[in-house]
C-alpha cells in the first residue's frame, strides 16, 4: 500500500483501526490455538469450543453401552461407543474407561502388547490433561480406581524387567 | 480512497485475509480424513520475507509506509499486524506449495528462491507482480498436488502402491513421494488464491 500517510482525526477511523486490531489478534490467537492442540477432526474443534464454554456433553446412553461392552470384554466395542459419547476426546472420565480398555485389551497372562499399552498411556494423559490432575474413576468394579494406579501398570507392562521371565507371572491377575 | 477506506482495508480486510491464508496453508489431510496443521518451516519463512520484499519492491505493500514514526500507534499497530500476517501467510503458503520431503523440496524451494530473485532483479510494478505471482503458485500447485500427487501411492489401488514402491526403491527414497488426502491440494489452491486476493485489494487500492 503505497498511499499517502493517513490523518487520524475522524473518531470512526479510530474505531475501525481498533476494531481491526482487537478482531486481528483474536483470529491469529484463534489460529496458534488450532496450530498448538492439533485438533483431527472438525468435531474436536466444535467440542473443545464448547468445552471452553462449559456447554459440552458426554452421552449418557452411549457411555452405558460403552461400559457395557467394557465389563464384557468387548474392548473394541466400547471404545466405539466411548467414541460416540465423546466425540471430541473432552471427558477425562470417558477417557480414563478408553484407557483402561486398551489396558485390558493389552494385558497378557504371557506377555502384554506394547502396542495397546501405548495407546493406553496416550489415552489416559488425555484424560490427566483434561481432569487437570489425577482422575478418580467412582466405579467399584474396577480395580484401579485412579489414574496414577492405572498408569503405574501401564508403565510396568512396557518395561522390559527380569520379572518377565518370571513364570510366576502366569498367575497374575487382570485388574 | 478515503481515510476510513484505507483503515477498513488495512486494519481489517487484509489482516484477516493474510490470516486465513496462514491458516489454510498449514492445513494437510491425511487419506482416512484426518487433520494436520503444519507450522511454517525456516525456509518458508524466509521466501515469505523475500516475497515481502518483492512486493515493497513492487509497490503493493510497503513496510515503511505501513510502520513509520510519523503514524499513530495504532495505525503502527495495524501495519506492524499487517506485516507480521503477510510474512506468516506467505510462508505458509510456500509451505502448502512445497513438498515437505524428499529431493522435491530442494527443487521446489530453488524454484522459489529463483523466482523471487528473479522478481527483484525484473523489478516488476504492482500488476506485473501479481501476474508473475499467480503463474508461480500456479505452476508450483500443479507440480506438487497434481504430478507428485499422481506418483504418491495410491490408498487401495495395489498397481499403484507397487509403482510407488518401485519409484521410491530406484531412486533410493530420495522423492519422498508422500500420501495426502486429495482436500490438501484443494486448501491450498484456497490459501494461494487468498494471499492473492489480499495482494490484489492492496494493489488496487493504492492504484
Amino acid at each position: 500500500m503505497s498511499g499517502g500517510l493517513p490523518v487520524v482525526s475522524p473518531r470512526d477511523e479510530r474505531t475501525v483501526r481498533a476494531l481491526g486490531l482487537a478482531v486481528s489478534l483474536t483470529y491469529a490467537a484463534a489460529i496458534f490455538w488450532v496450530y498448538t492442540a492439533q485438533p483431527q477432526r472438525v468435531s474436536d474443534v466444535s467440542g473443545a469450543v464448547a468445552s471452553r464454554l462449559g456447554t459440552y456433553q458426554v452421552d449418557p446412553e452411549a457411555f452405558e453401552a460403552g461400559t457395557r461392552h467394557f465389563f464384557d470384554d468387548r474392548f473394541r466395542e466400547a471404545r466405539i461407543a466411548f467414541k460416540r459419547a465423546d466425540p471430541a476426546a473432552r471427558d477425562a472420565r470417558t477417557q480414563f474407561y478408553v484407557a483402561y480398555s486398551f489396558y485390558r485389551e493389552g494385558w497378557g497372562r504371557l506377555y502384554h502388547d506394547d502396542r495397546l499399552y501405548e495407546q493406553g498411556l496416550a489415552a489416559l494423559q488425555r484424560a490427566t490433561e483434561l481432569a487437570g490432575g489425577v482422575v478418580h474413576a467412582d466405579d467399584d468394579r474396577l480395580l484401579l480406581r485412579t489414574s496414577d494406579e492405572l498408569q503405574a501398570e501401564l508403565e510396568r507392562g512396557i518395561l522390559r524387567e527380569a520379572s518377565d521371565v518370571d513364570p510366576r507371572r502366569v498367575f497374575d491377575r487382570r485388574k | 480512497m478515503s481515510d476510513t477506506r484505507r483503515a477498513r482495508l488495512e486494519a481489517i480486510a487484509l489482516p484477516l485475509l493474510l490470516l486465513s491464508a496462514a491458516l489454510l496453508g498449514g492445513i494437510r489431510t491425511t487419506p482416512d480424513g484426518a487433520l494436520v496443521f503444519t507450522p511454517p518451516a525456516l525456509m518458508a519463512l524466509v521466501l515469505g520475507i523475500l516475497l515481502l520484499g518483492a512486493a515493497a519492491q513492487a509497490g503493493v505493500i510497503v513496510p515503511s509506509r505501513l510502520v513509520s514514526a510519523a503514524r499513530p500507534a495504532l495505525a503502527n499497530a495495524n501495519g506492524s499486524v499487517l506485516l507480521a500476517a503477510f510474512v506468516v501467510g506467505a510462508a505458509q503458503v510456500f509451505g502448502a506449495l512445497t513438498p515437505s520431503r524428499g529431493f522435491f523440496t530442494l527443487v521446489a524451494n530453488f524454484f522459489f528462491l529463483t523466482a523471487l530473485l528473479l522478481m527483484f532483479t525484473a523489478r516488476p510494478d504492482g500488476p506485473r507482480f501479481l501476474r508473475s505471482l499467480a503463474l508461480l503458485f500456479g505452476a508450483a500447485l500443479l507440480g506438487r498436488h497434481v504430478l507428485l500427487a499422481q506418483l504418491a501411492p495410491a490408498g487401495d489401488n495395489l498397481a499403484g502402491r507397487l509403482f510407488a514402491r518401485a519409484l521410491e526403491g530406484v531412486t533410493l527414497g530420495a522423492l519422498g513421494l508422500e500420501r495426502l488426502g486429495s482436500a490438501t491440494g484443494y486448501v491450498a489452491l484456497a490459501a494461494a488464491a487468498t494471499l492473492w486476493i489480499a495482494l490484489w485489494l492492496a494493489q488496487s487500492a493504492d492504484a
